[in-house]
């Protein structure tokens, strides 16, 4: 496949970082910063603010709220965090291809997404995770792993429509409750 | 409000902070665990595959703000994280900003026979041009004239450090 190739291994302050453990970290390190930013960001009035776009885009406007600035700043925001995914992307296969602007990749990223759980932080962590090692389990066993991925997907979507999250924040308020 | 009610409203509020404290600890925690399982003796290969989801996870939780808190559906994520990508890998290996045009501006073509090809031409070409500048001394070849004989020298040779460099000369 075509594309730009033969990327240097990044430099974090100096240090070269080598592809295996320390870019583990590294992407753990930035993954973790991200989860709790967005956190802070979901819990705080302009993430409020956001939910009653979804909920309700005209009833938002009509009470006040400037509808397309927080759209737009929704719109940067995400944008930029794909960009940090991008980058490490481009050092973990040392390169990049046209194949990455491809629909099939958009479809990834929102079963994923759906998968986890949408409108839940925790739930596209673990819908990826799941994704990759899913993935992993049904390349050695079928030749056409997407067949079987859809599958259960469907079955996951149908039984737990929250995602596989929603389980686990169940599990989390009953344990919660339990203790207060 | 009643007395009551106002004792009611606070006790609820400090549970959810607690709530939310005990969630952020929790993203702490897997952060860490999943810091120390290269150290517990997971297989490499299940490293690399970890890495790979997290990064998935990184763009899965990006689309979830646009999609699952602001309710935008949206199927282009790839091109941000693409062309954030494409610009740091022109960035990091050297090669002419001119090469990320080339890369993915026909790819955003309307006709998919001709942008087939000219994809194929345009990143052959990108892979294959090199640096203008000199990598020690940052300099410039295009300040140069054309028949400048350290430019024609430069064109010509496969080096990636300029002639200055290799006599020990300071630019």
């Amino acid at each position: 496949m075509d594309g730009l190739v033969g990327v240097p291994l990044p430099t974090v302050l100096g240090r070269t970082i080598n592809v295996g453990t320390e870019f583990y970290l590294l992407t753990v390190l930035i993954a973790g910063a991200v989860c709790l930013g967005l956190r802070q960001l979901v819990i705080s009035p302009f993430g409020r603010t956001l939910g009653a776009i979804r909920v309700n885009e005209d009833r938002a406007a009509a009470i006040g709220i400037n509808v397309r600035l927080h759209k737009w700043l929704v719109f940067v925001m995400s944008w930029a965090i794909a960009g940090v995914g991008g980058t490490l992307m481009v050092f973990m296969k040392a390169g990049t291809t046209p194949m990455s602007l491809y629909w099939i990749e958009s479809g990834n990223v929102l079963i994923m997404a759906i998968f986890g759980g949408l409108g839940t932080l925790f739930g596209p962590v673990v819908g990826a995770v799941s994704f990759v090692f899913l993935r992993d389990a049904l390349t050695t066993g079928f030749e056409v792993w997407q067949l079987a991925f859809g599958v259960v997907f469907v079955i996951v979507v149908l039984v737990f429509p929250s995602g596989l999250a929603g389980i686990f924040s169940r599990v989390w308020m009953l344990l919660w409750r339990a203790r207060s | 409000m009643t007395t009551e009610a106002l004792a009611g409203r606070a006790i609820a509020m400090k549970t959810e902070a607690r709530r939310r404290q005990a969630a952020a600890l929790l993203i702490v925690a897997g952060a860490v665990l999943l810091a120390l399982l290269p150290f517990a003796g997971v297989r490499s290969f299940t490293i690399t595959l970890l890495t790979e989801a997290l990064i998935f996870a990184i763009w899965a939780m990006s689309l979830d703000l646009m999609t699952g808190y602001t309710g935008m559906l949206t199927l282009a994520m790839p091109r941000a994280s693409a062309s954030e990508a494409t610009r740091r890998a022109t960035s990091h290996a050297r090669l002419p900003p001119t090469s990320l045009l080339r890369c993915w501006l026909p790819s955003l073509s309307f006709s998919p026979s001709r942008s087939r090809s000219a994809l194929l031409q345009s990143v052959s070409r990108a892979l294959h041009s090199r640096s203008s500048r000199c990598a020690s001394h940052k300099f410039s070849f295009r300040s140069l004239s054309p028949g400048d004989p350290l430019r024609r020298e430069w064109t010509a040779s496969s080096a990636s450090h300029c002639r200055q460099c290799w006599a020990g000369r300071s630019m």
